[in-house]
């Protein structure tokens, strides 16, 4: 579903983000980006929504190239930022209104706006409250029920946990569990290495715009991930 | 998707701060406007019918004989409009009375007001308000546009659905327009309630007309401050900048370039003054008189008896004709160059789209310095009329000499013109004819054209701008 080939990104002024960078992620699968800050996880998924074009190499979403295509690409594809930033003098509904539009969903009825704040654990009332009034683990689901009603195939995540409390974080990563089983291909970069450990089916590890190494969940099932994650970093140390 | 992202715009428009203010403050300037005008309307027509009833009456004490109807100096004063409410066009400062007769036309002058410091005071028009303020609003509107969904986050989440830049760019510029319509809009009717509503105003069917072309070209000239905005908007990633940039271009755009411009069109044209026109008319007449054999026999000499050998009075009727023809001809020149450069002035300031603006609302409104120059035009013509019917009613008189000169001493001893009767009623009177929305339109199309290409070239710079943006 998300294929990403040789990727590389050199910025103008001359920081190499992304070199040569690939793998896939499948349906039903979510696939962590790890790396610390730098290490070209975000560039990946800037590519990936067309804010950037590559240097070499490409990016594709359900078999469009995100370069060459873009707006076919992001036809299959939602979006969740660190930070879930939307209108704040609008409320919840008129938010989640705007962006199903955009994503072709066209009337909506409150029925859908309160199955899916149900969904992804925001009370009803919420739908008429002001964003400007919302937490940010409250912001994060709207981001997510923003992305359910669009109802894509793929979804990528920058960082959505960050910031978040233990009791939202858990939430957030039981409505994940049930997005992978209705087939969806998720990718998340993080920092966070105790949550990937308990969401993620495979994990990447980047350092410095490579992808340094990629495990699969029974590797690090019953291992420590953190220990694998520094390994991982190390050796790639001495590699260069 | 452009529908949405216009209702959105609008939306977020209309629930802020700035949106609220701008709308107060719009609409009770044209509040204010509207009321001001009513009052110095009603004045200003009391004060025209009353000078009116004044010539008229003057002029019917001169027609118990002809050759007085054809000597009488009318003063003829210039209309108050009903679009003065919307393009006021500097008329306080124009001249308001022409004086005319059988021939010639004066030089338009300026008949002072009760209280002369009136004139220089600012008169607060649609124009002033918009060019000035609205202006500023629209920028006011526009200016975190797109560097401030960048600053907060939802310019991102925004283009990471399937939605086009160009149809983005689109939907904003289409939501600020129609935030700005609705304080425009708004004020205008306002403005109109006010004014309607006291009774002293009367608008015609052709005048409804002339105000919805305003409104179209005030939305025009807006539109141009609302691309500017978002174009400076999609230059800058934060908002506290594009603010300053936006600031700084306006000042230079709708208050430096007007003011200083013209400065400088002073400084380097010279003005024609009156004693120049005096020196070329001694001249010219100076000329004539020394050549006055050139005319007839003696056309240089007169006795009142008519029957003294020195006189020849076609010689000496050519010879004041001709005298007053090269006057005319003289002031015309005068008038001429007074009115180029005028407007030359004016296309000195045209970098500004305020100046080109308030040029295309005078000439719809049919006020201002145009106005002014077709009124001197009709009354010329008036005056060619006024002669030809002198001539008409002279012929029938079998004891007059039939020579329609300019010298009064002529015309009385001799009798060169007659000295008969004439009917008040039928002698021609000045109306002025007011521009028709064609003729307004043909002068302001050029300034419609310049704000249109204006338009068209922000939006270019602004959609080549927008698609390089970097929207993370």
């Amino acid at each position: 579903m998300i294929e990403i080939d040789e990727l590389t990104k050199r910025y103008e002024d001359g920081v190499l983000a992304l070199d040569h960078v690939s793998y896939s992620v499948e349906p039903g699968e979510i696939f962590c980006l790890l790396g610390a800050n730098g290490a070209g996880k975000t560039t990946t998924i800037n590519i990936l929504l067309d804010f950037i074009p590559p240097t070499s190499g490409s990016a594709s979403i359900n078999g469009h190239d995100c370069n060459k295509f873009p707006l076919q690409a992001k036809k299959y594809v939602s979006y969740v930022s660190e930070n879930v930033q939307l209108y704040g003098m609008f409320t919840a509904r008129q938010n989640l209104a705007f962006f199903a539009e955009l994503a072709g969903k066209k009337g909506l009825k409150k029925k859908d706006y309160d199955d899916v704040m149900r969904s992804v654990g925001l009370p009803e009332k919420a739908l008429s409250m002001r964003l400007k009034n919302f937490s940010k683990g409250m912001r994060q689901k709207l981001g997510i029920a923003i992305a359910l009603l669009k109802d894509p195939p793929a979804i990528l995540m920058d960082e959505p946990t960050s910031g978040l409390d233990p009791t939202s974080a858990k939430e957030f990563l039981d409505q994940l569990r049930r997005l992978r089983e209705r087939g969806k291909a998720i990718l998340i970069t993080t920092h966070d290495i105790f949550r990937a450990k308990m969401i993620a089916d495979r994990v990447g590890i980047m350092k410095q715009g490579r992808l340094v190494a990629v495990r699969k969940k029974e590797d690090f099932k019953h291992a420590d991930l953190e220990q694998i994650y520094i390994r991982e970093m190390e050796a790639a140390d001495v590699v260069s | 998707m452009i529908r949405q992202i216009v209702y959105k715009e609008v939306l977020e428009n209309l629930l802020s701060l700035r949106f609220v203010l701008a709308v107060l403050l719009t609409v009770s300037l044209f509040a204010i406007c509207g009321y001001v005008f009513v009052n110095g309307y009603g004045e200003q027509s009391k004060d025209f019918w009353k000078k009116t009833n004044e010539n008229l009456s003057a002029l019917r004490e001169e027609t118990d004989q002809l050759y007085k109807v054809a000597f009488f100096k009318q003063g003829i004063y210039r209309k108050p409009k009903p679009l003065g409410l919307c393009a006021e066009g500097f008329e306080q400062s124009l001249p308001n009375l022409f004086k005319v007769n059988a021939f010639t036309a004066e030089l338009p002058a300026t008949k002072g007001q009760a209280n002369f410091a009136l004139p220089h005071f600012s008169h607060v028009d649609w124009v002033l308000i918009i060019s000035l303020i609205m202006s500023f609003a629209a920028l006011v509107l526009t200016y975190d546009n797109i560097c401030g969904e960048k600053e907060d986050g939802t310019l991102r989440q925004t283009m990471a659905n399937t939605i086009p830049r160009h149809k983005v760019l689109t939907g904003k510029y289409a939501g600020a327009m129609i935030t700005l319509a609705i304080p425009l809009i708004m004020g205008m009717l306002v403005s109109l309630i006010i004014v309607i509503s006291s009774g002293g105003v009367v608008i015609g069917g052709g005048e409804w007309l002339k105000i919805l072309m305003l409104a179209l070209v005030s939305l025009l000239y807006l539109s141009v401050f609302v691309l500017l905005g978002i174009f400076v908007s999609s230059r800058t990633s934060h908002p506290a900048n594009a603010m300053a940039i936006l600031l700084f271009l306006w000042v230079v755009t709708v208050i430096l370039v007007p003011s200083f411009s013209r400065i400088i069109f002073d400084v380097v044209y010279e003005e024609p003054t009156e004693q120049e026109l005096q020196r070329r008319l001694d001249e010219a007449r100076e000329e004539i008189w020394n050549n006055h054999d050139r005319y007839g026999r003696n056309a240089g000499s007169m006795s009142n008896n008519l029957s003294d050998p020195i006189n020849n009075p076609p010689a000496r009727a050519r010879l004041q004709n001709a005298t007053m023809d090269a006057t005319n001809q003289l002031q015309q020149e005068h008038h001429n160059r007074c009115f180029q450069q005028a407007l030359a002035r004016r296309n000195f300031a045209s970098l500004s789209p305020a100046v080109i603006y308030q040029r295309a609302c005078e000439a719809i409104a049919g006020t201002g310095i145009n106005r002014c120059a077709e009124l001197y035009e009709q009354v010329g013509r008036y005056g060619a009329d006024l002669k030809e019917f002198i001539r008409s009613r002279d012929s029938e008189d079998p004891v007059s000499l039939h020579l329609i000169g300019p010298e009064r001493n002529m015309a009385y001893s001799w009798r060169a013109i007659s000295h008969n009767p004439v009917d008040f009623d039928i002698i021609p009177k000045f109306r002025e004819r007011p521009i028709t929305l064609r003729q307004s339109l043909k002068l302001a199309v050029w300034d419609i054209g310049l704000l249109a290409l204006i338009n068209l070239c922000l939006f270019a710079a602004a959609f080549v701008s927008f698609l390089k943006y970097d929207v993370r």
